[in-house]
């Protein structure tokens, strides 16, 4: 292709874009407004840990327990969903040069923010203080579960949209296979399409006619296990689209090439496969489930740890060759020639380092024998808060800092404290990591208000609730920055002509596989169909005796 | 990228999916090697069944600490919000002790410190668990799973006694222990209503209806019997306390005895509301208890009582 056949593909595409630009945007700011809001409770939440209960303080907030439903549900369930829909829209989109079906994609945005916007009254007006685990009997208004459950719904079209859009690239382009960022998008949303049967399930024919007064009782323990047959693998769909930032655009940002593109596909390919049939591993001390399921949910848990371990090794050596290629020597001189000034970057590495932190822990949860001594403590936060708070969150973070001026057309605003903003929401949450992983060890119970618990109830580990307390200051002073920089960007960013916009840095690949391999790879309803299988023989054996012994429970309110 | 480069790659990719693949089998290995050698502290159900069934079985009408057989022990115990149906319970060192735990209400989760025994309490389900403590001493129980505005009170504890005391303990006779403290109002009131009505007899509004300043009144208007049947049976169903309206549950707490729940009446209807009694008013007598606990109510006829 001559150079000015390329600029003038690119004028174009840049041209078609706008009115993806503006979904995608839109999407996005309101994910981070959400993180917002949640992210301004968290120090409140920390500083609880730290035995200071600050909740009482808050007139607008009626307690702690509705300060920590309304954190849970904005940034776990929201910001994520949210940002997924950015991503696994406009990437494909723009990789495949396939537009968007703009007004379905809107709908899909109408959808969600009507959700959002019922299940957050439904929470501020203190009748759904039933934390984003909602397990019944506890019950919350009706507009709390048809919310949500409009936010999944919308999810699922925006996976629809993103089928959508490959499949109509595979019918311009019969002999080629899915390009790689499309293929991760693909599979991450066929993931969830299969993970989220579980919660629609509960949602739409449990919860929500119950909280109507429609059905009188529902089975509290079979409302669990459908809330973890999605609520295992919703990590995941969290978790993937940041691993499309790190294969699909890191290497290119430090300089390099993703060294293997099959086996990226197959890390996809694993995470499809093994990320739903897993979900008794948060079931472990639940006595309605036999011995037996529990341990093959926990055998399919350590197998799900694989992918995680091939992505740390096809991403670092992605970064080495890049490193190399700016002059880096030996076997660890390269780290040091990575782009660590370029925030973008920098945020996104410390997000992976995070991450094996989370891995690790992760490994404990799903021992079937280690568990019970972690299980509902504030070891557990202590880990999520790696994964989803830090991996995820800081992936997002940094995938913002050159995303937003691509979007918006407007210069990053203090790229050294977009930097700072990385550095420090790192340590903070690494501090916090520490203390809650600590005192889950001295069974302190998770989510709950042990400030005002009993004089005494939790005595010698003033170290561990220190550490807690800290990290929640650091974090304020984190999120404060970062949004210093996203606003900064948005309302007051330099403008930036079309020729300065930042690229999408699409990464290019290296083949080590012939093309058969890369076909039966291609192959992804095939794929979907055995992932579906496993997930009924993992489940069905005891979700049907589950269906056919219930014992219907009334709605308590109890707040 | 070099050809070379390539390759060099490429071979350590194999070496490094070797290693993620055997790493993970590993973790699976010694997993089971575990299981095999020590045993599993895993909780598994017994009984699924409506909870006023489960809470009918002599077991849960009266739970506590029992011997079934020399060295092994049986602790059963109603989670409830926000307590454990007993909270402290006293077991012997050494001894196998098997738990029998269900909920009463709500999911409540339940903790022993510094061991394997953690489990889900699930509404309708009973959960049933061996454990053997190896050490003497106080270990705290918690409930660790989110139940509602006072799940952070919801604590307990067992004691771990050497076997020679415990069993002293027990000759001396379950009174013994009864004896030693008089029945007190004031503590039954901290230990089982303060999570949701408050130290300060408030409540919590929307939820838990004041007790200060409201349970005289309810003696005047609805009867002296309401306030027993009340204790015993529990109350569902929205009512509107001083223009509030309140929608949360009161628990039944027949597994209080007589004598504990007049003196928890008599402690609220005097802490709070002593000047708004009736000049005539004489403190409820265990008797009045015994009589209400015949009339075998449900919590919904007590909120069709207090309607008419």
């Amino acid at each position: 292709m001559t150079t000015a056949a390329a600029t003038t593909t690119t004028a174009a595409a840049a041209l078609t874009a706008r009115g993806e630009r503006r979904v995608t945007f839109a999407f996005l700011v309101t994910g981070f407004a959400a993180l917002l809001l949640g992210g301004l409770l968290g120090p409140l939440q920390a500083m609880n840990y730290a035995g200071v209960d600050l909740y009482q303080y808050l007139p607008w907030l009626r307690s702690y327990y509705q300060g920590l439903t309304l954190h849970g549900v904005l940034n776990a369930l929201v910001f994520t969903t949210y940002l997924n829909a950015a991503i696994l829209l406009y990437f494909p989109a723009r990789e495949m040069k396939i537009p968007m079906n703009l007004p379905f994609v809107w709908t899909t945005y109408g959808v969600m923010t009507g959700g959002l916007a019922m299940a957050a009254v439904a929470i501020l007006s203190n009748t759904s203080n039933v934390l984003y685990t909602f397990y019944p009997p506890l019950a919350g208004h009706w507009g709390f579960y048809l919310g949500l459950a409009l936010v999944v719904v919308a999810s699922l079209m925006v996976a629809f949209e993103t089928l959508r859009m490959r499949a109509t690239f595979k019918r311009q382009n019969p002999d080629k296979v899915t390009p790689i960022v499309t293929y991760m998008a693909v599979m991450t949303q066929l993931m969830w399409i299969l993970a989220s049967v579980g919660i629609v399930v509960e949602v739409v024919v449990f919860l929500l006619p119950w909280s109507l007064g429609l059905i009188a009782g529902v089975d509290p323990g079979l409302a669990r296990t459908l809330f973890w047959w999605t609520g295992h693998p919703i990590v995941y769909y969290w978790l993937l689209p940041a691993y499309i930032s790190w294969y699909g655009f890191m290497p290119k940002q430090a300089g390099g090439e993703l060294v293997s593109d099959s086996l990226t596909r197959l890390a996809f390919l694993m995470f499809l496969m093994f990320s739903t049939p897993v979900g008794f591993h948060h079931q472990f001390t639940d006595p309605g489930i036999s011995a037996g399921w529990k341990m093959v949910h926990s055998l399919l848990t350590m197998f799900v740890g694989i992918p995680s371990l091939i992505t740390a090794f096809t991403v670092a050596a992605s970064l080495e060759v890049g490193g190399k290629r700016a002059g880096g020597k030996g076997v660890f001189g390269w780290i040091g020639k990575l782009p660590w000034r370029q925030p973008a970057f920098a945020a996104q590495v410390l997000a992976m380092i995070a991450f094996i932190f989370g891995g690790a822990g992760g490994i404990v949860n799903a021992s079937f024998n280690l568990d019970p001594l972690v299980n509902d403590t504030a070891w557990i936060p202590g880990h999520f808060h790696l994964t989803v708070g830090t991996a995820v969150t800081l992936t997002f973070f940094g995938l913002s800092f050159w995303f937003v001026p691509h979007l918006t057309g407007r210069r990053l605003f203090s790229p050294t404290m977009a930097l700072a903003s990385a550095w420090t929401w790192f340590v903070g949450m690494m501090v916090f990591a520490l203390g809650m992983h600590w005192q889950g060890l001295y069974a302190v119970p998770r989510r709950a208000l042990v400030s005002a618990a009993p004089e005494g109830t939790y005595d010698g580990i003033a170290l561990q609730q220190a550490l807690t307390g800290v990290s929640g200051v650091i974090l304020l002073v984190a999120l404060v920055l970062y949004f210093t920089v996203l606003f900064g960007t948005i309302f007051g960013g330099a403008k930036l002509s079309e020729s300065q916009r930042p690229e999408i840095p699409f990464v290019e690949t290296v083949e080590l596989r012939p093309v058969g391999v890369m076909r039966v790879l291609d192959m992804v309803w095939g794929w979907f169909l055995v992932a579906a299988i496993l997930v009924a023989v993992a489940y069905l054996p005891t979700l049907i005796d589950m269906l056919f012994n219930q014992v219907g429970i009334q709605p308590y309110r109890l707040w | 990228m070099k050809e070379s480069q390539h390759d060099q790659i490429a071979t350590w990719e194999r070496r490094w999916l070797a290693f993620s693949g055997l790493m993970s089998l590993t973790f699976v290995l010694l997993i089971a090697y575990n299981l095999a050698t020590e045993g599993a502290h895993i909780a598994q159900r017994t009984t699924k069944a409506a909870p006023e069934q489960i809470l009918a079985q002599d077991v849960f009408a009266n739970p506590g600490v029992r011997v079934l057989a020399p060295g092994k022990i049986q602790v059963t115990t109603v989670a409830q919000a926000f307590v454990f149906q007993p909270s402290d319970v006293r077991v012997p060192v050494g001894s196998d002790v098997e738990f029998y735990l269900t909920a009463a209400d709500v999911i409540h989760g339940y903790q022993i410190e510094n061991t394997n025994v953690n489990v889900e309490l699930i509404p309708g389900e009973v959960a049933r668990l061996n454990y053997t403590f190896k050490e003497p001493g106080v270990y705290r129980i918690t409930c660790n799973e989110y139940c509602g505005i006072g799940h952070h009170n919801m604590l307990g504890s067992v004691t771990v006694l050497p076997a020679s005391q415990w069993n002293a303990e027990r000759q001396a006779g379950p009174g013994a222990q009864a004896a030693a403290g008089e029945v007190d109002g004031a503590t039954i009131y901290t230990n089982n209503c303060a999570s949701c009505h408050q130290a300060n007899g408030q409540g919590i509004p929307g939820a838990f209806p004041p007790v200060a300043g409201h349970s005289a009144e309810l003696i005047q208007t609805q009867g002296r019997d309401y306030l027993p049947i009340v204790l015993l049976y529990g109350l569902q169903g929205a009512i509107e306390v001083e223009g509030t309206t309140y929608n949360g549950v009161m628990p039944a707490w027949s597994q209080l005895s007589d004598e504990e729940l007049a003196a928890v009446t008599n402690h609220i209807v005097t802490e709070w509301d002593e000047d708004a009694l009736p000049d005539d008013f004489q403190p409820y007598e265990p008797s009045e208890f015994a009589e209400a606990r015949g009339q075998e109510l449900s919590a919904d006829d007590v909120l069709q009582r207090r309607s008419e």
